[in-house]
């Protein structure tokens, strides 16, 4: 399989050279060596079978042929050996701590930000900002629940944070199910490993959840609140609800009685300890926030006020999640916890200070320019591989909004090979870490590694083509 | 100068109304220059009121109605004191306060009010163009307010009717007419373009005799624009007065969005409501 496989610049995660895996990888690279090319069809297409049946389809925008499809999956997994993944959960630990302790203080006494250490007007002009929270006493003074963080290897392998998704980061289901894929599909792949498995996955985030309960029951009511089927997450969020065991509802199955959450059921009003929400900020209750909303409730936000239900994640998270903010976190990690950051951050430039635009205006060709507001690889331009007429038209917009956008330089993302074409190639991927915040923080042991499967590409996002790996931390070694 | 101020708003429900939420912001403020002496607020159908403070320092009750209801009323009643002066015309802004205004720690302090909102939202050519000429003319930051208020009273006419409490800025800008809450967001944005903190001002204004001023059929709206030294200044563009013990304080924001005196979510058919205020004075004497 890798007879014709190119290493060639940036950090190739399984081979040093042409035939020579690095160590965590040897083992299944010698496995791969005794399957033949259409044996790996074969099972490739068994695989995305079992997706499609399951109904394991992600919404790519901007597509005419139809919005849903199979999500691109690739057999040859991201590997993680104990000692690097022990270093990434430490970095990630600490980082959702201080990104929590942040959010505490914005919507408390702002100290961070008239100490100007984080600039206030960052903060508190940012559409994501909810004065509604601002001295709400939320359970546990936990804001995130869930994060997704994701992280880049440069050319030294060294691992870096790309992104913070502290609102309702998705993907976890489809973590799951790649490894059952594979245990199912490849099992072979399996036979020399230990692999971190991920059977209690579910048990752990349900606890996770019912630790939030503000009343500390026996055993606390806990929903998970979709907007329902038409959304392009909704496989995750079915797939949870259903894992976990608990109401999958929408805002209409709800009802706020006396500052109380209730769940209408067959049998009458059950009171709501825990809301798992997947509805955006703005569409949670329309009393208090956007009034055309259909799919919230109207007095969420005064029962959660009142301390009668958490809510998870909390509310106003974009304000620490943001492209700008995110150059602050290693200085909130420093003012908030007194520790140097485990995970360094990716250079960033900010375009509204006069001197930073300056340089990133001169170097445009050799940079990633990113809309501040923007996710999911949208609205971002990538010099290195960007036309002079699309290098112009983002001048012009950064011109006009300086304090939209950040500039990055272009970290060539690590490779991993990916079963394309009929052949192995080097593809860029990155990895979204799942940190999930109870009464402790703990990562989850795994995450999704998420591979760009057209030929060159930096854009790993599902949302724009790019595809899934299977993520093994390793037990030992 | 001591007040009582009675509110009563009625609402109809045609083919009533069920599992309504409501949020009311009509508890005149305390602390500086004014004091609430008391307030009731009687729901009908009966109804509790849940209490907070908002963001912006504002007292807010929340209250529901689960059964059918075919109208709801809701009465505020309240003593209130107000010994606030107005700014003297002929004040001045010192170079240090001046230089102070524009410091980015300022700006910082004050960022909220200092960014353009849904509803004060201009096109930068439509502020500039109406704004330059009298930025240019002015002494310093605080003749500028001046200005603004004074342009806005004599080149804008006060009509009701003819805007709806969705208005923005940028409509009346160009409508030219409209009522207290249009005029506030509309000082609001040319404020805010100079880089001038300003906040929306909810609240009722006592008219008495002075059958000049506008605004006492109905709870009134201004501005307060933030300067060194001098801390939060009111200003009336609809009347162009600086505040003074005439106007009474209720709520502040960002815009009409944060002060909104009652909002309510419910099920059922169309609604229609009938509002009336009335403000006494207990005293007049060393009225303004």
């Amino acid at each position: 399989m890798f007879e014709n496989y190119v290493v060639d610049s940036g950090y190739d995660e399984m081979m040093r050279g042409a035939d020579s895996p690095r160590d965590a990888y040897v083992r299944l690279h010698r496995t791969l060596a005794d399957f033949s090319e259409p044996e790996l069809h074969t099972r490739y297409r068994m695989a995305q079978s079992i997706f499609l049946r399951q109904g394991i389809t992600f919404t790519v925008y901007h597509d005419e042929r139809g919005t849903e499809r199979p999500m691109p999956f690739d057999f040859i997994p991201k590997i993680i050996p104990a000692a690097e993944w022990e270093h990434i959960e430490r970095g990630l630990v600490q980082r959702v701590k201080a990104l929590n302790a942040f959010l505490e203080d914005v919507y408390n006494d702002q100290e961070i930000l008239y100490e100007g250490v984080v600039p206030r007007d960052l903060i508190v002009t940012s559409e994501y900002f909810c004065p509604q929270v601002a001295h709400v006493a939320i359970p546990r003074r936990n804001h995130i629940f869930m994060s997704g963080i994701d992280l880049i290897r440069n050319e030294t392998g060294e691992y870096h944070v790309l992104e913070d998704n502290l609102r309702n980061p998705s993907g976890m289901a489809y973590v799951y199910q790649n490894r059952y894929v594979m245990r199912k599909v490849f099992p072979e792949f399996f036979r020399d490993y230990s692999v971190r498995s991920l059977a209690t996955y579910f048990t752990d985030l349900l606890s996770a959840l019912q630790q939030l309960d503000p009343h500390e029951r026996q055993n606390p009511t806990v929903v998970l609140l979709t907007p329902g089927m038409y959304n392009s997450a909704y496989f995750d969020h079915s797939f949870l609800a259903q894992q976990m065991g608990i109401e999958l509802v929408e805002g209409r199955d709800l009802v706020v009685v006396d500052r109380v959450v209730y769940m209408k059921t067959s049998h009458g009003l059950q009171e709501v300890d825990v809301i798992y929400r997947r509805i955006d900020d703005a569409f949670l209750d329309p009393l208090e926030f956007r009034s055309d909303s259909l799919l919230g409730v109207p007095g969420l936000m005064d029962a959660y006020r009142a301390g009668n239900v958490a809510i998870a994640n909390g509310l106003g998270n974009g304000v620490a999640d943001d492209k700008a903010v995110y150059a602050y976190v290693p200085d909130m990690i420093r003012y908030y916890l007194g520790e140097q950051p485990i995970l360094p951050n990716v250079p960033t430039y900010h375009l509204s200070n006069p001197e930073e635009r300056e340089f990133v205006l001169s170097r445009l060709p050799e940079l990633v320019v990113k809309q501040t507001d923007s996710s999911g690889g949208y609205n971002m331009l990538i010099g290195p591989q960007a036309q002079e007429m699309e290098i112009e038209h983002f001048r012009k917009r950064i011109l006009g909004a300086p304090h939209k956008f950040v500039a990055q330089p272009t970290v060539q993302l690590s490779k991993v090979p990916t079963f394309v074409g009929g052949g192995m190639r080097g593809c860029h991927v990155d990895l979204r870490a799942f940190v999930i915040q109870g009464e402790h923080t703990t990562v989850f042991g795994g995450g999704l590694a998420r591979v760009a499967m057209k030929d060159g590409s930096l854009i790993v996002n599902s949302s724009q083509g790019g595809g899934a790996k299977d993520t093994w931390v390793l037990v030992d070694g | 100068m001591k007040y009582h101020i009675l509110q009563v708003n009625q609402y109809q429900y045609a083919g009533g109304a069920t599992e309504s939420i409501n949020q009311v912001r009509l508890r005149p403020y305390t602390g500086e220059g004014q004091a609430c002496l008391d307030f009731t607020l009687d729901l009908q159908p009966q109804s509790k009121c849940a209490w907070h403070k908002d963001y912006f320092g504002n007292e807010v009750a929340t209250f529901s109605i689960h059964a059918k209801h075919s109208q709801l009323t809701v009465t505020a009643s309240a003593d209130v004191d107000v010994w606030a002066e107005a700014l003297p015309t002929e004040t001045q802004l010192s170079d240090a306060m001046s230089g102070e205004l524009t410091s980015t720690e300022f700006r910082r302090r004050y960022a909220e009010y200092l960014a353009a909102t849904s509803y004060t939202a201009l096109p930068p050519e439509a502020a500039t163009a109406e704004t330059d000429e009298l930025w240019r003319a002015s002494r310093d930051a605080l003749d500028y307010v001046r200005r603004i208020s004074d342009f806005l009273y004599t080149e804008f006419t006060y009509h009701a009717g003819v805007t709806t409490v969705e208005t923005k800025a940028e409509e009346f800008l160009a409508r030219k007419s409209g009522v207290c809450q249009d005029f506030t967001h509309l000082m609001l944005a040319l404020c805010r373009v100079h880089q001038i903190p300003a906040r929306y001002v909810s609240g009722y204004l006592y008219c008495g005799e002075n059958t000049a001023l506008r605004g006492d059929a109905a709870m009134h709206a201004w501005v307060e624009v933030m300067f060194p030294t001098l801390g939060w200044v009111g200003v009336d563009p609809t009347n162009h007065v600086f505040v003074g013990s005439r106007h009474i304080r209720v709520a502040v924001g960002r815009d009409y969005r944060d002060i909104v005196p009652i909002k309510g979510v419910y099920r059922g058919g169309a609604q229609t409501l009938e509002t009336s205020v009335r403000v006494h004075a207990l005293e007049t004497a060393g009225l303004q």
